[in-house]
């Protein structure tokens, strides 16, 4: 029973609060100045302007960053852009390298078909021409022709004529012996000079048979010279085909016509 | 040639008094020739067909002396002349033209309708008056089928210059009806040994008119006619070496030109006359140069160890053609004529030299040895087409180009010792136009010389 005793007496007591409450709760408020309140007012302002401010400058940053963004993005278009151009460039380069390459290789392929067909030719003419030229260039040395345009001559037993192969300038072998002859000859009477003359025969040209004859006298110059004659001593002329020694049209006179002919100049 | 003026002495009035009249007769003669330069070219036919054209002798003052001699030669030389040219075919019955001529003469008209009888379509007259050493021709022509006169012509001169007043008719003849110049006027040099040794001698195109214009008693050789035809470069031993001259071919004075020890030949004239190309052995052999006509500013334009000669200055002057024998054998090349740009023409054949432009430079004729005997060849520098123009007639050297392209002169030794021939361009009418007892050797064709 006790338990019932407590319960009425819970009742009664919240009961009792609720009005002593309700009571209050009507009661007329009496305004009151409050100095804390204000103060914290202020702060609570002054806090809302900081946070304002920190918000708008973040704007601005995040402003600036955008812009900066944007900027970047644009060079960025613009260098993608600038390298697309470079290597477009660079591949049309490329390309024309390419074709250039191509056509050199044609033109050198047709070169080379150029100079097999000319080799063949060559050989064709004439396949002994370069141990020839092989045997020039051992003596490179340019020895440069002599006139004697004032001079008298006179022919000599003591020095014999050379001959020498059609369209050919080398010294023959027959020829070695009569010019070491002659060579002694010329050592042995020291103040002699002499002229060389350089012939052809009539089997050709005009106009190249004056050249050979030339070459003729100048490589017997130069043969003379390399048996220990002094080039001072020695004058060349080309008469080409204008003198023959034989002036009938066969072998054997052509053959007697091919010469080089030595006289000595007398004053 | 000098327009004719004669003044005669005036001793007697009546002397005075025919002057006179001759002078008035001159003039109005003078003022019936139209002086219009323009080409006449509506008788010219298509197709190549030649031009029929009808010449009587000259007809010669009375009294003149040598008159048969002076009205034959005149009609001669200018039929020569024209059947030469290829284009006009003169009508060949003399006895015929004689005839007419006759009628003419004493109708004292043309009869027009005998000329075109004979199926000339042209007729060529002439007429020659002689006093003292001065020769006068008034030359006439006449449209047979319109029966009007076409055109006339004066001509002064005397027995030196005949031959060349002839010759300008026949080139004006030609040019009227073919708009193309003539070759009548134009000159021949080559060499020859009448007298023992080779000299520089000159004939009219047709080989008549022969004078020899050196006299060094030595080797003269490769005479070539300068572009304006008043000068001559040739080589010579007269000094002991193959030196290279010039002679003035009016009085007969040479110049030395290239000197240098060696070879100083063969040479070749610029198209402008200003420059030679030769080859000189100055160096150790024969190598191509360039100079001007004292030797100086030389510009060497080949370098190698091979022969170097003939060289042919191409007629735009761009292009040098030479022989060289770097290739085993003698062939002909081309270069700039500053040394580039070298390159082998000829390939057939085992010896090619002497190289001519045609005058269009679209050609070189050139010599080629072949089966033992040496021949003329022309070579199309586009197509490199080779045609040979001469064969089975001995040996042909030396071809050169008449300046209108259709005639080509050589040399040949077909009937015996070499001498000058002449052909068309296409290898026909091959014809000995000069034949020396020292023959003919290394002719050059001038231009026109007026």
């Amino acid at each position: 029973m006790v338990k019932n005793n407590v319960k009425y007496l819970l009742a009664i007591m919240f009961i009792v609060f609720s009005v002593s409450v309700f009571i209050n709760s009507c009661a007329p408020k009496k305004p009151k100045v409050d100095q804390t309140a204000i103060m914290r007012e202020q702060q609570r302002a002054a806090e809302e302007a900081r946070l304002k401010a920190e918000e708008e400058e973040r704007r601005k940053f995040e402003e600036a960053i955008k812009i900066e963004q944007e900027r970047k993005a644009a060079e960025e278009e613009e260098r993608r852009k600038f390298e697309e151009a470079i290597k477009i460039e660079q591949e049309r380069k490329a390309a024309e390298e390419e074709e250039k390459r191509k056509f050199e290789e044609a033109m050198k392929a047709e070169q080379k078909r150029k100079a097999a067909e000319e080799a063949r030719l060559k050989a064709e003419e004439e396949g002994k021409r370069g141990i020839e030229e092989e045997k020039l260039k051992e003596e490179e040395e340019e020895i440069k022709p002599q006139i004697a345009r004032e001079a008298e001559t006179k022919v000599v037993p003591q020095l014999d004529d050379i001959h020498f192969d059609f369209d050919k300038s080398d010294i023959r072998t027959d020829a070695r012996e009569i010019l070491q002859k002659n060579a002694d000859w010329l050592q042995n009477n020291p103040d002699i000079k002499i002229q060389i003359e350089g012939h052809c025969d009539e089997r050709g040209t005009a106009e190249y048979n004056l050249a050979l004859g030339e070459r003729r006298a100048m490589s017997t110059k130069k043969y003379l010279i390399s048996l220990g004659i002094s080039a001072d001593r020695i004058y060349t002329i080309s008469y080409g085909e204008e003198l023959p020694i034989d002036p009938n049209h066969s072998e054997d006179s052509w053959t007697k016509n091919r010469r080089a002919h030595f006289l000595v100049i007398t004053k | 040639m000098n327009k004719k003026t004669s003044v005669s002495d005036q001793r007697s009035a009546i002397k005075v008094l025919l002057f006179f009249l001759l002078f008035t007769v001159h003039c109005s003669l003078f003022s019936a020739f139209a002086d219009t330069s323009d080409v006449y070219l509506s008788i010219t036919k298509a197709g190549g067909a030649k031009i029929k054209i009808a010449i009587p002798d000259f007809l010669v003052q009375e009294g003149a002396i040598d008159r048969e001699n002076f009205s034959k030669k005149s009609s001669e030389i200018l039929t020569n002349d024209l059947n030469n040219s290829g284009f006009f075919k003169t009508i060949e019955n003399r006895d015929i033209l004689k005839e007419i001529d006759a009628k003419d003469k004493k109708t004292g008209k043309i009869n027009f309708n005998e000329w075109t009888s004979l199926g000339a379509e042209i007729l060529a007259k002439g007429h020659i008056t002689i006093e003292g050493g001065k020769i006068n021709i008034e030359c006439r022509l006449y449209a047979l089928k319109s029966g009007e006169q076409i055109i006339g012509y004066k001509y002064g001169g005397d027995r030196t210059t005949f031959r060349q007043m002839i010759h300008k008719f026949s080139d004006e003849i030609t040019y009227r009806f073919t708009g193309e110049n003539g070759i009548a006027q134009t000159m021949l040099t080559f060499v020859s040994k009448v007298t023992g040794n080779k000299e520089v001698y000159i004939s009219d195109y047709d080989g008549q008119n022969i004078r020899k214009i050196t006299d060094d008693k030595s080797i003269s050789l490769f005479p070539k006619w300068s572009p304006d035809g008043k000068n001559i470069i040739y080589a010579t031993y007269r000094y002991r070496n193959p030196d290279l001259y010039l002679i003035d071919v009016a009085d007969g004075k040479k110049t030395p030109v290239s000197i240098f020890p060696g070879i100083n030949a063969p040479a070749s004239w610029s198209p402008d006359g200003k420059r030679l190309a030769v080859s000189l052995s100055k160096d150790g052999n024969a190598e191509i140069y360039t100079m001007d006509f004292d030797g100086k500013n030389l510009s060497r334009l080949t370098k190698s160890r091979s022969i170097e000669t003939s060289p042919a200055w191409s007629p735009n002057g761009i292009e040098i053609a030479f022989t060289s024998d770097r290739g085993g054998s003698p062939q002909v090349y081309i270069m700039g004529s500053d040394g580039t740009n070298l390159r082998r023409l000829t390939y057939q054949g085992k010896y090619n030299d002497q190289s001519s432009w045609s005058p269009d430079g679209n050609k070189i004729a050139y010599t080629s040895l072949n089966g033992g005997q040496f021949n003329i060849f022309v070579i199309d520098l586009v197509s490199s087409k080779v045609q040979q123009l001469t064969s089975d007639t001995g040996d042909n050297q030396n071809p050169v180009w008449s300046p209108d392209g259709r005639r080509i002169a050589f040399s040949s030794n077909r009937d015996g010792k070499y001498q000058i021939y002449a052909m068309n361009s296409d290898g026909t009418d091959q014809r000995r136009i000069i034949y020396l007892e020292g023959g003919g050797y290394s002719p050059s064709w001038s231009q026109r010389i007026e």
